[in-house]
């Protein structure tokens, strides 16, 4: 079974369904982007698959457990940064690190090594042991990424990882995924980003209104096309007269 | 338990590095010693000021007696506004910063990690209440008074960590209303909800109340009166709390938005 998969899942919220039906899967070793207007149900599904919400139907299934159930042996080979990053300003980078290793289950000297790697990679250092307070959002948002790489995860989920990040940190998050996926880490990028999606992910599926309606292919020009017309076709057949 | 001992570790972390419990500590260690010291020298001077008027209208005794009753009945005011604040911010925080969505999907578990968090704050507060009662008797020791008696420390003391465990439910409103400011309107609301309660003779029965009736608040006689099972209702208010608010967090969604 694939690391990361939702089977004919369906999530209604406050009696509006946000999620029909969805199957989708993540494989080993590869970028599954998700892109959508927003609305579309790309965060609920990111939600549903780690388990911070009980889906109204179908099965959200994480290495192999359910989403809601899965045991911490599941959770330690899972990072993530969805909506904001695990970045506590009161707190350094470098503390902020500690902090999300620590509940990762890391030892202290590995979470210092992985720490200044990572620091390194992202181009923190000038900032490593400043309170996040006084610091940029790209600072924080580098800070999450951190955080949810540092314990090297099989599974990866990152909703819109580029936010607030400059063009150098850009390119920093590509060479860790791209090291992330080496690894063989089943990787979950949501995003509205399609130039920077074509350069990373192996498989990009759109979502409109709660399913999955189609797919782009990340090697052909102008993706912004295919994904609009994706849409297009998919809001005029919701629509149709029956 | 797993990851528990990693929760306490990072919460500790996260609570020392904060400006909330830094304030609550400060105000706390420096008021009620301060207040009670300074009330006790205003009211024992001739100078027509209304703070004097005010604490000489609070003071019962003499000396000692009387500085850890006036202390009492600052603490029993000033500990339940500081730790109704402090347990509200600790939970409340996370939904305010954001940061909730990152003690989801973690090995250590939520109830854990709200279990973690209850217990830093009942650690500070019992720490605190050793402080406070400690403070306090190094002022009277600078009055000149020597040595104090323990049984007034300790019942300072105790009173104030009573009043603190009574509030620990504040950190419950901060997790279902997902925010410091809910916690905040149901602390103030405790305040009023007491006020009227032991306004219309309810007494030591309310646990927001027993506390500072037994540090004398109400005077030597009603202070007399308060029981033993009346002194347990405030830590049982408080067990309660904690564990409803653990309860809430093993079961929390993240289901408010859609992306």
């Amino acid at each position: 079974m694939n690391p990361l998969v939702a089977a004919a899942l369906g999530c209604t919220l406050r009696r509006h369904p946000v999620l029909a039906n969805l199957d989708l899967e993540v494989e080993a070793g590869t970028v599954h982007a998700l892109v959508g207007l927003n609305g579309a149900g790309k965060t609920t599904l990111i939600r549903l698959l780690l388990g911070m919400l009980a889906p109204t139907s179908g099965r959200a299934v994480i290495l192999g457990q359910d989403a809601r159930t899965a045991p911490p042996s599941v959770w330690r080979r899972v990072g993530h940064l969805v909506e904001s990053p695990f970045a506590y300003p009161e707190l350094t980078a470098r503390e902020n690190l500690l902090a999300a290793g620590l509940l990762r289950g890391l030892d202290a000297h590995t979470i210092a090594r992985r720490a200044t790697e990572l620091i390194d990679a992202l181009g923190m250092g000038p900032w490593a042991d400043r309170r996040l307070r006084t610091l940029s959002l790209g600072t924080r948002q580098k800070v999450g990424l951190a955080a949810a790489l540092l314990h090297r995860p099989d599974v990866l989920v990152l909703d819109e990882p580029a936010n607030s990040l400059d063009p150098l940190a850009v390119l920093a998050l590509r060479e860790q995924l791209s090291v992330a996926v080496g690894r063989g880490t089943a990787v979950m990028v949501s995003s509205h980003h399609l130039d920077e999606l074509a350069r990373y992910a192996d498989r990009i599926s759109v979502l409109h209104r709660g399913a999955v309606v189609g797919t782009l292919s990340a090697g052909e020009p102008d993706l912004e096309h295919q994904f609009f017309e994706t849409v297009r076709v998919a809001e005029l057949t919701a629509t149709a007269p029956r | 338990m797993t990851g528990f001992g990693a929760a306490v570790a990072v919460e500790w972390l996260k609570f020392r590095r904060s400006r909330v419990p830094l304030g609550a500590t400060v105000a706390l260690l420096v008021g009620v010693p301060t207040l009670g010291t300074a009330g006790l020298a205003a009211a024992a001077s001739d100078a027509p000021t209304s703070f004097a008027g005010k604490a000489r209208t609070l003071i019962v005794g003499t000396g000692w007696e009387a500085l850890f009753g006036l202390a009492g009945q600052v603490s029993a005011v000033g500990v339940l506004l500081a730790t109704g604040i402090v347990i509200g911010w600790i939970f409340g925080r996370e939904f305010a910063d954001g940061t909730v969505v990152g003690l989801f999907a973690q090995p250590v578990t939520r109830g854990r990690i709200a279990a973690a968090k209850s217990l830093v704050v009942a650690l500070w507060l019992g720490t605190v209440s050793l402080g406070i009662a400690a403070l306090t008797m190094l002022g009277g020791a600078g009055l000149g008074w020597g040595w104090p008696p323990m049984d007034a420390a300790a019942r300072l003391a105790i009173l104030s960590l009573l009043t603190g465990l009574s509030v620990l439910p504040i950190g419950w409103v901060a997790s279902i209303y997902r925010g410091y400011l809910p916690a905040f309107v149901a602390l103030l609301g405790v305040v009023i909800a007491t006020q009227l309660a032991v306004g219309l003779g309810a007494g030591a029965w309310v646990p927001w109340a027993a506390p500072s009736l037994w540090a004398g608040a109400a005077g030597p006689e009603q202070a007399a009166q308060v029981t033993a099972a009346q002194l347990a209702l405030p830590a049982l208010v408080g067990m309660g709390g904690v564990a409803a608010t653990v309860a809430w967090w093993r079961r929390a969604q993240l289901g408010n938005a859609s992306g």
